[in-house]
């Protein structure tokens, strides 16, 4: 005990219940302050479980130029998607956001037609999908998921194990305005057998 | 010299200040008190792994507060900071790198240091908080090897996260996790800015706050001898368990500094979410990412959530599991689990290595992302990154390939010029001579429509002064600019139109089968011939329908922007092309 603290007289009997209640109203006290305190922050780090996406906006069209760079029994061509970007508080034109796989099916074209067109995003968890010739099919590096160029999964990838991926590739509408190919880019949850958007 | 207390002898008013000094404090007897713990049995280089993980936190702390000096947590800023940090900064690759290695050691001399506890019974009554709190610890390095990976936002980081959190979304309620984490559902400014508050700040706080825990319950119950060890007399903390600690830390710390010397961290090309790129988790991940290889579809819970679950839910059960005395040799029924669990670990990551190094794709898909961060480097030399993060020539070169240019101008398959030093005088002067060679009109449309130039010596370095002088390169005196434009008036006026640069000169307003020269291999110039070769006023005025036909496309679809990176790039001398 220090020495220039006077030792205190003993508590009275009669203390203790008033000390009880004290003792509440401190834990009460330091509840209430702490909750004020952390409110805001906890708004900050919790915001994003309430807050739309602020990403690209789904249903993007973004064009692909002229429908005549894609032959009819070409093989598919993986194509960079470039739009006007929002990412939380900066712009950005000409992003790239993501990629597309792009086979010409008919000589026909139109809306929906003619075309096969999918998300270039792997349904497994998300890596880059891209077409291999020497199989004949869409395949992801990093585990192995393979698809037949319609976008439908196979069962066995190459070298006879299971296919990671959950479903088929993610197909994405499209229709030809003024001889271009437009797409309509919509990003799928990963991971999952159903087909949802992002954040839906 | 004593652990503590102020010095002996010296004047007598300096000793005054320090005892009064330690009666207000009691600093310097805390520290005594501190430094004398007896170690029991006496110091040991097993009992220093503690000791050097403090000091790896340490080395950590220091390093990474250097590094946030230079660091800047924006998708704009953080891979020029980054590689100015690597590149620039005095030392600055030395502190990343030991930065970067500390964590990995961080990782094994944690894993040495729970198998030491393990095998001594550490984990034992009365130590199972420590022990606890230490399993704890584990998982929170991990949080710091998963954070900071994406703040390098190269390929290798962005790719990296993209899978681990896609692995972390797809566990029962990852979703949420992951949503919390990113800031929402893209890997952009939040996700960066989230990770990095993580990664220096939450982290930093609740690892430093934990080692203090541990640390007050092992010094509380003292270092836990070898069981059966021969019983020896104790000794004080300090100097001797404190020289060992300080041995095996200098060890450590060569150790990382010859990594970084030797191997280095790298950085690779900024990312590209558009990009294909193999991922591959650090070398502590990878045991997941092989596991997740085997267990696939519904089985894939297993990889993500049940087995790495049973793993923590062990080690924090461990003093509980095992049933034996605290001075008996290690139990089997922990060692037996730890160890599978060890080899399982070291057999999944070294099956993914050797998977990969076996792999030829995978081998060519690394080649290929080296290529494309030496690509980068190169365009950096030439041509910086500008304010908004963005490098000019790479992203100029990249609309060059990836907008069908390359196709043509890379290769020789269809007759088209090549392009590696566009803009220059010295290809000014090489197309003069030769303009129907291979590397310009040669079996092109353009073919033999234009000749080569005669003139020698001084007339042909005043023709080119002029020439270049058209798009603003003041190159040549005035007066050989003006000699030049008087033999360009003389030989090639019938099929070029220029305006009079010189003063008395007519302005030839001709109307020229050949291309307009005006602002020749200027900014304004190039665009006008990159949107639109075929124009009249470019190269198409010299060309028939049927040649037209077969020379090259317009690119109407390029947009402003679009067309003014490549012009950039061009105009840098092409740099990357290919021939
Ligand atoms: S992300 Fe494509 S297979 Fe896993």
């Amino acid at each position: 005990m220090a020495d220039d603290v006077p030792s205190p007289p003993p508590e009275a009997p009669a203390d203790a219940g008033r000390r009880r209640l004290l003792a509440r109203a401190a834990i009460g006290g330091c509840a209430c302050v702490g909750a004020a305190t952390l409110l805001g922050p906890a708004g900050v780090a919790l915001g994003p479980l309430f807050q739309g996406d602020d990403g690209p906006k789904d249903g993007l069209p973004v064009a692909l130029g002229p429908v005549s760079a894609f032959k009819v029994g070409a093989p598919p061509v993986r194509v960079v998607l470039r739009a006007d970007e929002r990412d939380a508080w900066s712009t950005r034109k000409n992003a790239p956001i993501g990629s597309a796989l792009v086979q010409r099916t008919a000589e026909n074209v139109g809306r929906n037609v003619g075309f096969t067109v999918l998300s270039g995003v792997c349904p497994h968890l998300g890596c880059a999908v891209d077409y291999r010739d020497d199989l004949s099919r869409f395949h992801c590096p990093c585990h192995g998921s393979s698809f037949e160029t319609s976008g439908a999964r196979v069962e066995t990838t190459e070298g006879g194990k299971p296919n990671p991926s959950p479903r088929d590739l993610d197909p994405l509408d499209y229709d030809v305005v003024n001889d271009r190919l437009v797409v309509t880019w919509v990003r799928y949850a990963t991971a999952t057998a159903e087909r949802k958007k992002v954040g839906a | 010299m004593t652990a503590a207390g102020p010095r002996r002898g010296g004047g007598g008013a300096a000793r005054r200040v320090l005892d009064g000094f330690e009666a207000r404090t009691g600093l310097f007897g805390g520290v005594k008190t501190l430094l004398s713990t007896e170690v029991a049995g006496g110091a040991r280089f097993a009992y220093a792994l503690g000791g050097v993980l403090v000091f790896l936190f340490v080395i950590e702390a220091i390093t990474g507060v250097a590094m946030a000096a230079v660091y800047t947590p924006s998708v704009a800023g953080a891979w020029g900071s980054l590689h100015y940090l690597e590149h620039q900064v005095v030392l600055g690759s030395l502190v990343r790198g030991i930065h970067y290695f500390a964590s990995s050691a961080f990782i094994v001399v944690v894993v040495l240091h729970m198998t030491q506890a393990l095998l001594y019974g550490a984990h034992r009554r009365p130590r199972e908080a420590t022990w606890i709190v230490g399993v704890v610890l584990l998982l929170a390095l991990l949080g710091f090897g998963i954070t900071g990976r994406f703040l390098r936002m190269d390929q290798h980081g962005y790719w990296d996260t993209r899978v681990a959190t896609g692995v972390m979304g797809s566990a029962p309620g990852g979703d949420i996790l992951k949503t919390l984490m990113l800031g929402g559902q893209r890997y952009g400014s939040e996700a960066l800015t989230r990770f990095y508050a993580l990664h220096v700040f939450v982290l930093p706080g609740v690892f430093g706050l934990l080692t203090a825990l541990h640390l007050a319950f092992a010094r509380r119950h003292g270092p836990k001898p070898r069981p059966g060890a021969k019983p020896a007399p104790s000794q004080p903390w300090w100097p001797y368990q404190t020289l060992r600690t300080v041995v095996l830390s200098g060890v450590v710390l060569a150790t990382l500094i010859a990594l970084t010397l030797l191997v280095g961290v790298g950085l690779e090309a900024p990312a590209d979410p558009a990009s294909a790129y193999e991922a591959r988790p650090d070398w502590y991940f990878r045991f997941l990412f092989q596991l997740l290889h085997y267990l696939d579809g519904p089985l894939a819970l297993l990889g993500t959530v049940v087995l790495p679950g049973l793993a923590v839910v062990f080690l924090i059960a461990t003093p509980f599991i095992d049933r034996r005395a605290p001075g008996e040799g290690p139990s089997k029924r922990t060692l037996i689990p730890y160890a599978l669990m060890l080899v399982g670990v070291a057999t999944l990551t070294i099956v993914s290595f050797a998977d990969d190094a076996g792999n030829e794709r995978f081998q060519k898909a690394m080649a290929e992302a080296d290529e494309a961060t030496a690509t980068a480097e190169q365009m950096i030399a030439l041509g910086g990154i500008d304010a908004s993060g963005r490098i000019p020539l790479f992203e100029g070169l990249e609309l060059y390939r990836d907008k069908g240019c390359a196709g043509c101008h890379d290769g020789t398959k269809t007759p088209s010029p090549g392009l590696a030093g566009y803009g220059t005088r010295q290809r000014l002067e090489a197309f003069l001579a030769h303009p129907n060679g291979e590397a310009f009109f040669g079996k092109t449309p353009l073919d033999g429509k234009m000749d080569a130039v005669e003139a020698e010596g001084d007339a042909r370095i005043a023709l080119v002064d002029y020439l270049r002088s058209l798009g603003g390169h003041a190159e040549g005196s005035a007066a050989s600019v003006e000699r030049g434009a008087a033999a360009f008036v003389e030989d090639c006026t019938d099929c070029h139109n220029a305006p009079a640069l010189v003063a008395g000169m007519k302005d030839y307003a001709v109307d020229a089968a050949g291309p307009d020269l005006a602002g020749l291999y200027g900014f304004e110039w190039t665009r006008a011939v990159v949107r639109n070769a075929g124009h009249v006023t470019a190269y198409g005025g010299s060309l028939d329908k049927d040649e037209a036909k077969k020379a090259m496309p317009s690119y109407e679809e390029l947009s402003d922007e679009e067309l003014s990176r490549i012009v950039t790039w061009l105009l840098a001398g092409a740099p990357g092309a290919k021939r």
